[in-house]
């Protein structure tokens, strides 16, 4: 069973999360995590562009063992489009980072639409940094992937951060509403829910992410690996789902 | 032994959440939790008239395993604390859990101050949502705290995804003020919570059966305590707190 991280966190780090593409291997070595897809932090100097290229250097140094997204940050406007376009047709990246938290957004907002736009008209999956306060809420997220149905999202964390619970049901709901959003698993507290979605929309609107440093890998593959589904389900959500978005443009 | 000080039984439809006493004791015994205790997902004085009637019931139906709290509602005052002095007497409730992010009251002003202070009166912890909500909020429960100083509150969640260090800095000020592990998938933040605190203010806890025991005893295993500080975080702590006697004592 091959396992992909599809969420993991490299480079230094404005918000004290830094990761070393050494530690990253050793720590995915060590709960047999075969690949992980990167995704730059925020450098202490703010700017994005540098760490997308350090992203790529890292996967073109370890083809077998990362592929990478691209980071922009919507305030940037045509910058940050031009951005998007270069990453993808000059550094091969082909997943599309938004980060409403740090980047200061509202997810659906008027400024993501051309970025989201571009993704889909070039078979980019957008990943969205999901559950922060006032930001990326599920039904905000919603409210985008209704807004962009040619588009795929892969909404992080459950969708929610919310210890009361409270959130689940709202990202119960958006799934079940957008066909086009994935369900990453870090820090996903409630297992039922993954476990009810599997059963009711497919395995495949589940994708297994560490949101490392930040999560601890070994805790979030484990997370994937108690869900009471199938091993084919689970193998799907720990590798499958997101290799099918990666091989074919790799 | 493992005790687990945070747990829920319940069946609420309207929130789509059904975990019975069933249901959590045969995940204790996959995980080998000892005891746990129990609070429902409704206020009392409420829209449930049984809900504490229910928690004793679960409890009388499990009288090793479970432990039973009150999750109450101060905006009813007097009758608030009325009905928490039956319950002690008659239903055997040993503890008090809020949400005041459920019942909508700042945790620091006159109503819930007097039901804290009565709990105390009556050996009772109370164990407080922390985190994530407004009305939650560490720094909000700190004003209760002060005024309440003979009784013992819990901060859960070690204040959420969102507010751990202002949990900590809460915990660390206020001798009456412990922490519970539940839910939060960061083993680095309960080993900031011994460092910081010491091994003696924080509590094992699970949010179960929403969440997963196995992962919530797992996460504090990769905080890398001292065994004797991992065995006061599982047992002794809750153990002394309740008067439970541990094995090494029978």
């Amino acid at each position: 069973m091959k396992i992909i991280d599809a969420h993991a966190y490299i480079g230094e780090s404005l918000f004290n999360q830094p990761q070393s593409v050494t530690e990253l291997l050793q720590r995915m070595d060590a709960c047999g995590v075969d690949t992980a897809v990167l995704a730059p932090n925020r450098p202490k100097q703010y700017a994005l562009w540098p760490a997308n290229q350090m992203v790529a250097d890292v996967t073109k140094k370890y083809p077998d063992r990362f592929w990478g997204m691209v980071r922009v940050d919507p305030w940037q406007g045509q910058d940050a489009l031009d951005d998007l376009k270069r990453a993808r047709e000059q550094l091969g990246l082909r997943i599309l980072l938004l980060h409403p938290w740090e980047e200061q957004f509202q997810i659906a907002s008027s400024n993501v639409d051309p970025l989201v736009e571009y993704a889909a008209r070039n078979d980019m999956p957008v990943m969205i940094e999901a559950g922060y306060p006032l930001v990326s809420h599920p039904l905000d997220i919603a409210e985008l992937a209704n807004r962009h149905p040619q588009a795929t999202f892969i909404a992080t964390h459950g969708l929610q951060l919310d210890s009361a619970g409270f959130a689940l049901t709202d990202a119960d709901l958006t799934m079940r509403e957008c066909k086009n959003i994935i369900m990453e698993t870090s820090g996903m507290i409630a297992p039922e829910t993954m476990e009810n979605l599997a059963r009711d929309l497919g395995c495949e609107r589940l994708m297994f992410g560490s949101h490392s440093p930040w999560f601890d890998l070994r805790l979030e593959v484990e997370r994937v690996k108690l869900l009471n589904l199938p091993s084919d389900q689970i193998a799907m959500v720990l590798g499958g789902n997101i290799e099918r978005f990666i091989i074919p443009s790799a | 032994m493992i005790l687990d000080s945070h747990a829920h039984v319940d069946v609420v439809p309207a929130l789509g959440w059904y975990d019975t006493a069933e249901k959590l004791v045969q995940r204790m015994d996959q995980a080998g939790i000892a005891k746990a205790a129990i609070s429902g997902y409704m206020n009392a004085p409420g829209p449930n008239p049984d809900s504490l009637k229910m928690i004793a019931a679960a409890v009388e139906k499990y009288p090793d395993r479970l432990i039973g709290y009150a999750r109450m509602d101060p905006w009813f005052d007097d009758a608030c604390i009325r009905a928490l002095e039956d319950a002690v007497t008659h239903l055997g409730i040993r503890g008090v859990k809020l949400h005041p992010a459920h019942y909508t009251l700042f945790p620091f002003g006159p109503l819930t101050v007097k039901l804290v202070k009565r709990a105390g009166e009556l050996g009772l912890p109370v164990l407080f949502h922390c985190g994530d909500e407004i009305m939650c909020l560490p720094y909000q429960i700190d004003r209760l705290a002060a005024q309440c100083p003979d009784t013992t509150i819990i901060l859960a969640h070690i204040g959420g995804f969102f507010s751990g260090e202002a949990a900590l800095n809460v915990a660390a000020r206020r001798p009456n003020v412990l922490v519970d592990t539940s839910e939060i998938p960061l083993p680095d933040m309960i080993r900031k919570a011994v460092d910081r605190l010491g091994a003696e203010k924080v509590l094992f806890g699970t949010d179960a059966p929403c969440c997963d025991i196995i992962l919530e005893i797992m996460k504090v295993k990769l905080a890398g305590l001292t065994p004797d500080q991992e065995r006061l975080v599982m047992s002794e702590n809750y153990a002394k707190l309740m008067a439970i006697p541990l094995e090494k004592d029978l």
